[in-house]
């Protein structure tokens, strides 16, 4: 079995009177993608300011590459990498001189830090750009640059905070691409995000958080699988037309997928296929004119919202407050 | 971003240096000494306007427009004024620290370098000891400006080196108060006005008038206040008069603004991040 990488427990954590942190336990095996997921104010940005030692928590465990992020955080912080929400590098420094000092205080030799700093600026398609300013870069070209720099002492651990948030789709695949290739060569990633998708085609394991409690933790197929099976949406001709079919129109998701679709929620397995069969037939019997039906499973983005959909009905009163503890954090 | 670029893997490591800690604290507060002069150079208008406009404008103003009506008991004024206003200069220049340090806070940097296995008091140290080194282009300026109103130092090279060293020493001691009050303000705004905390030790001083003309009870805190032992040890040093103890006293209290200082910014350092 591979050995965690990451291995947090019980982390609290309280900005003024509002906790945002309020128990979390997070492992990440080696050599795994986690993508911790979660709306605006959940405690994303906190727990990886906590788990990169940029925060000390008020209370838990975290051990990070086999050291204990308390007690031995230069230890941690050399076998890490990380690229924030905000642009971290010098604006009156060039990108190469960035790289040249974080390279330096990475403790690598002279030689080794330019070695090092010229080769991220070439893989990362900045080498027009090298010697100017980053006052001067683009918003893309500043958060290339910031990639690269987490990279510098290419490290095993890599904790990417919305990696893509604010990116163009172009920027962002090529991001996505970046991190696939990282984890194809072993690096363990954990990036947080508000998009599923994301999620969905990065990572192993998905970790929802919310108000600063971990919701449900799984792999992106087994989160889908939680929330049920398949589930059938059909168009009819005539919207209205339902309604000569009163227990069909009863069992129907309280929810239009689209306008004027019943969608209907299907158990796994040989259950659902006849589930399907006569929901079917009983149309075809009342002689109600379908335009399309399809079967398809919850996306993970329907399956996200309902789940954050049923923690916020619980903790609605407290958004205000998680808002602005998220704001302080940033 | 074009084609996805080939990552390096872990495992290719590159093997950090090993060496004593005392020599990373010097090393880090080196790069992020060049970090910060970078700075200075790339922003061409402060440095114009802070440390060349400032330091020639308050030579000009306290020998021509004040100085026809001092009397300081010698014959050449700007003998007595200029090195009373190098001295006062270097504090000037410290109140720039509040700004730098207020403003490294806020951006993005700090979290970078906080990230890194880095020795953490550099990150402070090195905008300190930037921000005094501002004081020597500032010096340079006024020692072009003062001979042209006037000014005969009276000082071999070993006399001018140490007035030089001790208005850095000065300028360095105060920046490290000055940013730490930088970091007490939270924010680049209340950052700006720290800098008035220290005109009632620039002015209250000897550089302009001897403190013997002031009233009694002014006349006790200019006298016993670090910026007029500065003050008349540059003078002192300069004029080529015997210098008494008055290096001696400066330097102690540089060093003990220093610790305090220093103390004061990595507590607040520290809190700021917890």
């Amino acid at each position: 079995m591979a050995t965690n990488i990451v291995e947090a427990q019980g982390i609290t954590k309280t900005f003024g009177k509002t906790q945002v942190l309020k128990g979390i336990d997070l492992t990440v095996p080696e050599g795994t993608v986690l993508a911790l997921l979660g709306p605006n104010g959940a405690g994303k940005t906190t727990t990886v300011r906590i788990l990169t030692t940029l925060l000390k928590p008020d209370g838990g465990t975290v051990t990070v590459a086999g050291y204990n992020a308390l007690r031995e955080p230069d230890k941690v912080r050399g076998r890490i990498g990380v690229a924030g929400q905000s642009v971290t590098m010098d604006g009156y420094l060039t990108g190469l001189q960035n790289l040249l000092m974080i390279g330096r205080l990475y403790r690598f030799s002279k030689k080794d830090a330019k070695r090092r700093g010229q080769e991220l600026i070439e893989q990362f398609g900045l080498t027009d750009a090298a010697n100017r300013p980053v006052q001067t870069y683009s918003g893309g070209m500043r958060r290339r640059l910031d990639l690269a720099a987490s990279l510098i002492a290419a490290p095993p651990l890599l904790f990417l905070d919305e990696p893509t948030t604010g990116l163009d789709p172009e920027s962002r695949n090529t991001a996505w691409e970046v991190m696939r290739s990282l984890a194809r060569g072993g690096t363990t990633l954990l990036l947080t995000t508000q998009y599923i998708e994301e999620a969905d085609q990065l990572a192993d394991m998905a970790t929802i958080i919310d108000h600063g409690r971990i919701i449900t933790s799984a792999t992106p197929a087994e989160l889908k699988d939680e929330l049920g099976g398949e589930r059938l949406d059909i168009t009819l001709a005539d919207p209205t037309a339902i309604a000569a079919i009163p227990e069909l129109r009863d069992k129907a998701l309280p929810v239009e997928v689209r306008k004027g679709t019943l969608s209907f929620a299907i158990t796994k397995g040989d259950a659902g296929l006849k589930e399907v069969a006569s929901i079917l037939q009983r149309l075809v019997s009342e002689g109600v004119a379908v335009e399309n039906y399809t079967l398809q499973r919850p996306t993970l983005e329907e399956a996200f919202l309902q789940l954050v959909g049923t923690s916020a009905n619980v903790t609605a009163d407290k958004d205000d407050q998680a808002d602005k503890a998220d704001e302080e954090e940033n | 971003m074009q084609a996805a670029p080939s990552i390096p893997q872990p495992g290719l490591h590159l093997q950090p240096q090993r060496r004593p800690g005392v020599y990373w604290a010097f090393a880090d507060t080196w790069e992020l000494f060049k970090r910060s002069i970078n700075q200075i150079f790339r922003t061409p208008a402060q440095l114009v306007t802070l440390v060349i406009l400032q330091p020639v404008l308050l030579i000009v103003l306290f020998r021509y427009v004040f100085g026809g009506a001092v009397n300081t008991g010698q014959s050449n004024y700007a003998n007595y004024l200029i090195p009373g206003i190098f001295a006062m200069n270097s504090v000037l220049v410290a109140t720039v620290a509040s700004v730098s340090v207020a403003s490294d806070m806020s951006s993005g940097l700090v979290d970078r370098l906080r990230s890194l296995p880095m020795v953490k008091s550099a990150i402070l140290g090195g905008t300190i000891l930037a921000n005094a080194a501002r004081c020597l282009a500032a010096l340079a300026a006024m020692v072009g400006v003062g001979y042209a109103v006037g000014f005969r130092p009276d000082a071999g090279l070993g006399r001018w080196l140490a007035a030089i060293a001790l208005l850095v020493l000065v300028s360095y001691a105060f920046s490290w108060l000055l940013g730490a009050l930088g970091l007490a303000a939270g924010s680049v705004e209340g950052a700006q006005q720290m800098g008035a905390l220290v005109w009632p030790f620039t002015f209250v001083s000897s550089a302009f008038v001897p403190a013997q003309s002031m009233p009694g009870w002014l006349r006790g805190f200019a006298n016993n206040q670090p910026v007029t032992q500065a003050i008349d040890a540059t003078r002192t040093l300069l004029l080529g008069l015997p210098v008494g103890n008055h290096v001696v006293v400066t330097v102690i209290w540089c060093a003990g603004i220093i610790v305090v200082g220093a103390a004061l910014a990595g507590v607040l350092f520290s809190r700021k991040f917890s």
